[in-house]
């Protein structure tokens, strides 16, 4: 069935700020009009404070701006819908070049689908998304050389060693078997997987598998990395290791997005954040505008709602 | 404010636990549903004849059913025993593990997990086909109260048996490639089931005739009436023919096994709660780089990285071990019945010519599906950009690298076998038709259609819902196509051996070589322009498999 996101809003007349008709428009019958209540509320309370440069107050939204040919990631009106749940609606955004980007949002709030969107493992409905200028579903060969993925929730080809995946990815980008093999003992080395590099992946913990997919993100020294939940079950000491890699690799000049639930993380790291909630990025920015002053955490509970009192549980204590 | 539970109560709520669990396996999908009910009404249908040929058996002749009944409830039982040892993953749903968090002692842990075990399907089915056997015996009431005895004895073998065996060997069990190479393991005899029962049917059928068939069925049975497998029925047997004391002997040997395997899974069951699961201390080691030494282009790199997932991944290994088997079963049957006459023997020694075409085919047909094997793996060459072009050729290389050979050699065996040596260019020549052939489909269904196979590390053996559905249509209609592009090749060769035209021969083998060549280019092609098109939606379909 086709589905056209934009016949309802474009039909209506420009509606006042912080009125959202999309929501209304496009939820699903089944949808609580609780959620709907709250986005409107959030979008209302953003439309006077952080409105950098994604995300436009609702009335403009009809005036569609063609993506930033400088940015490093550069997304417009993407939509996706899964049956019956909108997964991703109307997102827009634009991460710097140069930036250390992290996305945030509750579970469900459309983070690896947008992510996957923006790096041509899922096809959008509807939007446009390009790469340092490149369109990642026009011209998907140009805009992957530039990318280095770490998606999350996919296997890896966890019948090779550690080392085979890492060059295996390598010599799939097209690279010559010495530059592969020198690269590859190079972020064994930093990954900290050199004694296990003779090791099939099936029997890699956790943190080593992010590690290794981690490293084959990597391995064609990519403009712009795209790592979603990278830091899940790494631990501390690799974790760190990483974000030095990481700040090196932005201070030079590349550009890092990266996904997380953790706030204290994004935070500390990032230079710039996204808020996503319900499908919809509520909040984009520097790390600072956005959380105004509070911490990262309080914020984001506070734009996205859904804190309730412990006192529901009273017989827990007796 | 936490109750003692009473075992009654105990035994209840896992009672409930399965049947929920049964009733929400009809909401997985409708194809599921469907399959779902085809397997009870064949189970239902199977009991029904089992009962009604041991009751109608048994008024006619006794003795036989009664020996019959010792074979196959011997059969039954050990069925129940081993089973669950090879297909791991099939049924975890009274896996021990899921159950250490709760107060339960040991004792209250067994009763639940045999009352789970008990209510499936093949526990009810199971329960009804050995109570209504024992119906065999309703003549006689002293004989069908032993019957029933023995049957209910032989109930809680199943059960506890079947308990106490996976639960003492699955930690031993545990290591991946343990697991692995059992599940391959059990390839054989299923394989080798054929050329088995050829064997055996010989050994009835020929020598000096009934007497000597009747002596080994005789001592095949009276082996089996002393197991503890075949003793439950046994004791009805020899209480017919009121032979007590026997009954007596079957009736200890039973018990005591009952016991053993109750006090064995009480052990085993006690050492896992208290070491749960242990890590796999059998991790296996590759050294260096392996075939990826060799690669230099991605189509050189995705050549490798099938090349070792064929020896490594035991859902490719195994169609190896099937293609090194088959030879056998189309032969054995040749080589164990000596005295035919002319024409059957004719017909037995040009019958394996078929091999070489088979195996080439079945070879160039195995990665018909193979982005569903990688399962979500496909990601890294979608991520990666790598061409269509790269991705299909690099598939088809260790295939062809490896099959063509092998199924040439035979193709040259089964000639030699036939002893004739003029009919070699024609099946040569479909030989590699059909391999070429075969590949050049595959390349274009892989790219086009996907649908679910046992995912990596799964049971090669399970068979995943909705792979009956409607994408095994497209696989089918693959398969015909496939197929039918062969079907000129055949009819050339076929005419060039009947017609003994030498150069018709020389022509199949041209042909086969240039026509499997053309079809094959012509699929790289269209697989390769359908990979980049819809890549994504191959990704994404690979993503639905549940």
């Amino acid at each position: 069935m086709s589905f056209d996101p934009f016949a309802a809003p474009g039909a209506t007349a420009a509606p006042e700020p912080g009125a959202s008709p999309t929501p209304d428009a496009t939820t699903a019958p089944g949808t609580p009009a609780a959620v709907s209540q709250t986005s409107t509320g959030n979008v209302g309370n953003l439309g006077n404070s952080v409105l950098y440069h994604a995300n436009f107050p609702i009335a403009e939204r009809e005036i569609q701006l063609p993506p930033d040919p400088n940015a490093a990631l550069s997304l417009r009106n993407l939509w996706k819908r899964f049956g019956d749940k909108i997964a991703v609606a109307d997102v827009n955004l634009d991460v710097p070049a140069g930036s250390f980007y992290g996305l945030v949002g509750p579970n469900g709030a459309g983070k690896t689908t947008t992510l996957s969107m923006a790096t041509g493992l899922l096809r959008p409905d509807h939007g446009v998304a390009t790469v340092l200028g490149h369109d990642v579903w026009a011209n998907p060969v140009a805009a992957k050389r530039l990318l280095g993925v770490l998606p999350d929730g996919v296997r890896l080809f966890d019948r090779l060693t550690g080392q085979q995946l890492i060059t295996y990815t390598g010599l799939l980008r097209g690279m010559d078997q010495n530059t592969v093999a020198a690269r590859t003992n190079d972020l064994l080395q930093v990954m900290d997987l050199q004694a296990d590099k003779d090791k099939f992946v099936v029997d890699y913990s956790a943190g080593m598998t992010k590690k290794v997919a981690l490293a084959c993100a990597l391995i064609h020294a990519p403009r712009v990395l795209v790592l979603d939940e990278p830091f899940e079950a790494v631990d501390p000491v690799s974790a760190a290791n990483i974000r030095d890699i990481l700040h090196k690799y932005v201070a030079d000049g590349g550009t890092v997005i990266i996904s997380s639930h953790v706030m204290d993380l994004v935070q500390r790291t990032c230079s710039h954040v996204a808020i996503m909630a319900n499908g919809r990025v509520i909040a984009a920015g520097p790390v600072d505008v956005v959380r105004q002053g509070q911490d990262l955490e309080t914020r984001f509970v506070e734009l996205v709602g859904g804190r309730r009192t412990a006192e529901g549980l009273s017989w827990l204590t007796n | 404010m936490v109750d003692k539970l009473s075992n009654a109560t105990l035994a209840k709520h896992f009672a409930k636990l399965k049947l929920t669990l049964l009733k929400n396996s009809f909401r997985r999908s409708v194809w599921y549903a469907i399959a779902l009910i085809v397997g009870f009404l064949y189970t239902l249908s199977s009991v029904v004849i089992a009962i009604v040929a041991a009751i109608w058996g048994a008024s006619v002749n006794p003795i036989l059913t009664g020996q019959w009944l010792v074979l196959l409830g011997a059969v039954a039982i050990l069925g129940w025993w081993i089973v669950p040892l090879v297909a791991f993953g099939v049924d975890a749903t009274v896996d021990p593990h899921r159950f250490t968090l709760f107060p339960l002692s040991i004792r209250q842990l067994m009763l639940g997990i045999g009352t789970a075990g008990a209510i499936g399907v093949p526990g009810v089915a199971t329960a009804l086909t050995l109570l209504g056997a024992a119906f065999a015996w309703w003549r006689h009431p002293g004989v069908l109260l032993v019957a029933i005895i023995g049957a209910l004895g032989a109930f809680a073998l199943c059960i506890i048996g079947s308990r106490a065996l996976t639960t003492w060997l699955a930690p031993k069990l545990e290591g991946r490639r343990t697991r692995e190479i059992m599940s391959l393991l059990l390839v054989i005899p299923l394989m080798l089931l054929s050329p088995i029962m050829s064997v055996i049917g010989n050994a009835f059928g020929t020598g000096t005739g009934e007497n000597q068939a009747t002596t080994i069925f005789d001592n095949i049975f009276r082996i089996a009436g002393w197991t503890p497998f075949g003793a439950p029925w046994q004791m009805a047997l020899s209480a017919y023919q009121g032979d007590w004391l026997t009954v007596l002997s079957r009736f200890l040997i039973l018990s005591a096994t009952v016991l053993a395997a109750w006090a064995l899974w009480e052990h085993a069951l006690k050492k896992v709660l208290e070491h749960p699961k242990e890590q796999a201390s059998s991790t296996t080691a590759a050294k260096g780089l392996g075939l990826f030494a060799h690669a230099k282009t991605p189509a050189g790199a995705v050549a490798a990285r099938a090349g070792t997932y064929w020896l490594r991944d035991p859902r490719y290994s195994m169609s190896i071990l099937v293609v090194l088997l088959l030879p056998l079963i189309f032969v054995a049957p040749t080589l164990l019945t000596p005295e035919l006459d002319y024409s059957d023997a004719a017909f037995m020694r040009y019958f394996p010519l078929v091999i070489g075409p088979l195996v080439g085919w079945m070879l160039g047909f195995s990665i018909s599906n193979d982005i569903g094997f990688d399962y979500t793996a496909f990601a890294l060459h979608l991520s990666t950009g790598v061409s269509g072009r790269a991705d299909r050729l690099g598939r088809i290389m260790p295939v062809l690298a490896v099959g063509l050979p092998v199924s040439l050699l035979l193709a040259i065996g089964s000639v030699w076998y036939a002893g004739r040596w003029a009919w070699l260019p024609a099946v040569l020549g479909v030989t590699i038709g059909a391999i070429l052939l075969a590949l050049g489909v595959s390349a274009v269904s892989s790219a086009r259609f996907v649908y679910p196979v046992a995912k990596p590390g799964e049971s090669p053996f399970k068979q995943p819902q909705g792979a009956m559905g409607a994408q095994m249509i497209s696989q089918l209609a693959a398969m015909g196509i496939s197929m039918a592009l062969a079907l000129p090749l055949v009819a050339l060769a076929l005419w060039a051996i009947v017609s003994g035209t030498l150069w018709g021969g020389w022509l199949t083998l041209v042909a086969g070589i240039a026509f499997g060549a053309f079809v094959l280019d012509r699929g790289i092609r269209m697989g390769a322009r359908a990979f980049e098109q819809r890549g994504p939606e191959l990704l994404a379909k690979v993503h639905n498999f549940l």
